[in-house]
């Protein structure tokens, strides 16, 4: 510091009150002189400002670091595998042992909820009628797969929101009954062709550009980016699903209360998917809103992620 | 206020992202061979690998993996941690590959990939594991380092000590040279909420290298 504690016009207390923004370019003008003045004149602040450059200068110059072994065979081996590598120990839906009837039924109609978004989703984007699960009134919770949907329907998306967030079943009046798993859009043109290191995209809808080598990248247009989202996400979703019904037992013996915090969660993130979907239909070729659309996705999956590993 | 030794680290101040960086290390510190990452090569290997070509792919790994190792590294402080991000980081990316609109660098894209599943996992990771040091405490308690400013300069030792918080913004805005409006994109934070962290974290580790 200077030897009084200060320069002319600004002490070294009040430029380091400000240095962070001094350092990022960050003040007024009229402050910015009046800091460089004070660096000018005061040794210890200069010393300072130097150490903190050094710093700064030696950060960019870190080099890139080489991972400590091979990476790229579980990298392949994923590529083709769920995007979950979850320990599906058992996908067969178990009778459930101790978990009351309430939480069950809360726990199954949370998994209804966790896959009507992607439901609702590539019913819009295939233009067809999607079978949807339906809660149907009864004595008992069927947790039995084998059993046919209970209803066909047309998914309306203001309908599916608030159904959402409203229709949460009396929790002793639930039969579950399996809803459809979302299946692939369309099949992989390149399905069982895995020679020469190729092997099909399965994410990939069909109908976007496939190069067969060309060095030119093809500009894909937004609505397909969308649909291979929708797919991407669907297969992830209905994976996770999957996972969850079989833990059902578990699933029952969640706390009502994380099961309503859950559900909601899922209700928010569903209309954020919603919103952008619909925004996108606006404005189709806003990277932005494309990328809200996947952050959506994303959160949806991790938060089922999350549900599935409690 | 002592003078604190000179770095002797060369560079020049964080660029955007700095694709064009070739340097690399080994985790043990040895070189690497440099890489380059032209555009023009990665246009062939992105379109071969949309087509399916994992070996195309694997191309794109080879040339990218340092660089996403390091930033896996760096903002988890955790080895094993790091090699879990990175495999997640390219099989993501391999999915997503669709979605990558060419208008930025691949690099570029594969980055921002990156430091979304780092940040997503750090957020797990902070509900399952609440710090119950606070976390201004972390780097002052830290053992004393080993090797002095003087023989070399351990900055990756010291951002690794840094608190979570202060560690990821430095991370991202000095050394990846993402801007303070993408960190608080990427954080839901505010411009000057990450400015706040990043000047404390560059305080802690001025501290820490003149200890």
């Amino acid at each position: 510091m200077s030897e009084s504690g200060q320069t002319a016009r600004m002490t070294c207390d009040e430029f380091n009150a400000m240095l962070g923004d001094f350092l990022e370019g960050g003040l007024a003008e009229h402050e910015q002189q009046l800091a460089e003045a004070h660096v000018a004149s005061c040794a210890a602040c200069t010393a300072l400002v130097s150490e903190l450059d050094d710093i700064v200068q030696a950060a960019g110059a870190l080099p890139a670091i080489a991972p400590p072994r091979d990476l790229w065979p579980a990298i392949n081996s994923r590529l083709e595998a769920p995007v979950l590598a979850l320990p599906v120990r058992d996908l067969s839906v178990r009778q459930p042992r101790s978990a009351s009837w309430r939480t069950l039924a809360a726990a199954a109609a949370l998994l209804v909820t966790a896959s009507a978004g992607i439901t609702w989703t590539l019913a819009r984007n295939t233009g067809t009628t999607v079978e949807v699960p339906a809660l149907a009134s009864g004595d008992t919770m069927e947790a039995d797969s084998s059993t046919e949907p209970a209803a066909v329907a047309v998914v309306d998306s203001q309908d599916r929101i608030a159904g959402l967030a409203t229709d949460a079943p009396a929790a002793d009046q639930i039969t579950l009954r399996e809803p459809p798993l979302v299946a692939p859009l369309v099949a992989s043109q390149d399905a069982g062709s895995n020679a020469a290191g190729t092997t099909s995209r399965a994410a990939v809808p069909s109908n976007l550009p496939r190069n067969s080598g060309a060095a030119q990248l093809t500009v894909v247009a937004n609505p397909e980016r969308m649909m291979a989202l929708d797919t991407l996400y669907g297969r992830e979703i209905a994976t996770l699903r999957t996972v969850a019904e079989s833990q059902l037992d578990k699933l029952g013996l969640l706390d009502s209360a994380t099961v309503n915090v859950v559900r909601r969660n899922l209700d928010i993130i569903d209309r954020a998917i919603l919103e952008s979907r619909t925004a996108l239909a606006g404005d189709p070729n806003s990277a932005f809103l494309l990328e809200q659309l996947d952050r959506a996705y994303e959160r949806k999956v991790d938060l089922l992620r999350r549900l599935v590993l409690m | 206020m002592g003078a604190m030794h000179t770095l002797t680290v060369t560079g020049s101040i964080p660029d955007q992202l700095r694709s064009s960086r070739a340097s690399a290390i080994n985790a043990d510190g040895s070189a690497v061979a440099a890489t380059s990452d032209g555009p023009g090569t990665d246009a062939a290997d992105i379109a071969s690998s949309l087509a399916g070509d994992r070996h195309a792919y694997e191309r794109l790994y080879r040339k990218y993996s340092q660089r996403i190792y390091a930033l896996c590294l760096r903002m988890t402080g955790e080895r094993s941690v790091a090699e879990e991000l990175v495999q997640d980081v390219f099989v993501r990316a391999w999915q997503k590959l669709t979605l990558f609109r060419g208008e930025a660098a691949f690099g570029t894209w594969l980055h921002r990939v990156a430091v979304n599943i780092v940040l997503s996992h750090r957020q797990k990771a902070g509900v399952q594991k609440r710090r119950t040091v606070d976390d201004e405490q972390v780097l002052h308690n830290a053992p004393a380092r080993s090797v002095t400013v003087a023989e070399r300069v351990d900055l990756e030792a010291a951002i690794a000590r840094l608190p979570e918080g202060a560690r990821r913004i430095f991370v991202l805005h000095d050394v990846e040279g993402y801007t303070h409006d993408e960190i608080g994109s990427f954080l839901g934070i505010t411009s000057g909420g990450s400015k706040a962290q990043l000047h404390r974290a560059r305080m802690l580790l001025r501290e820490a290298l003149l200890k």
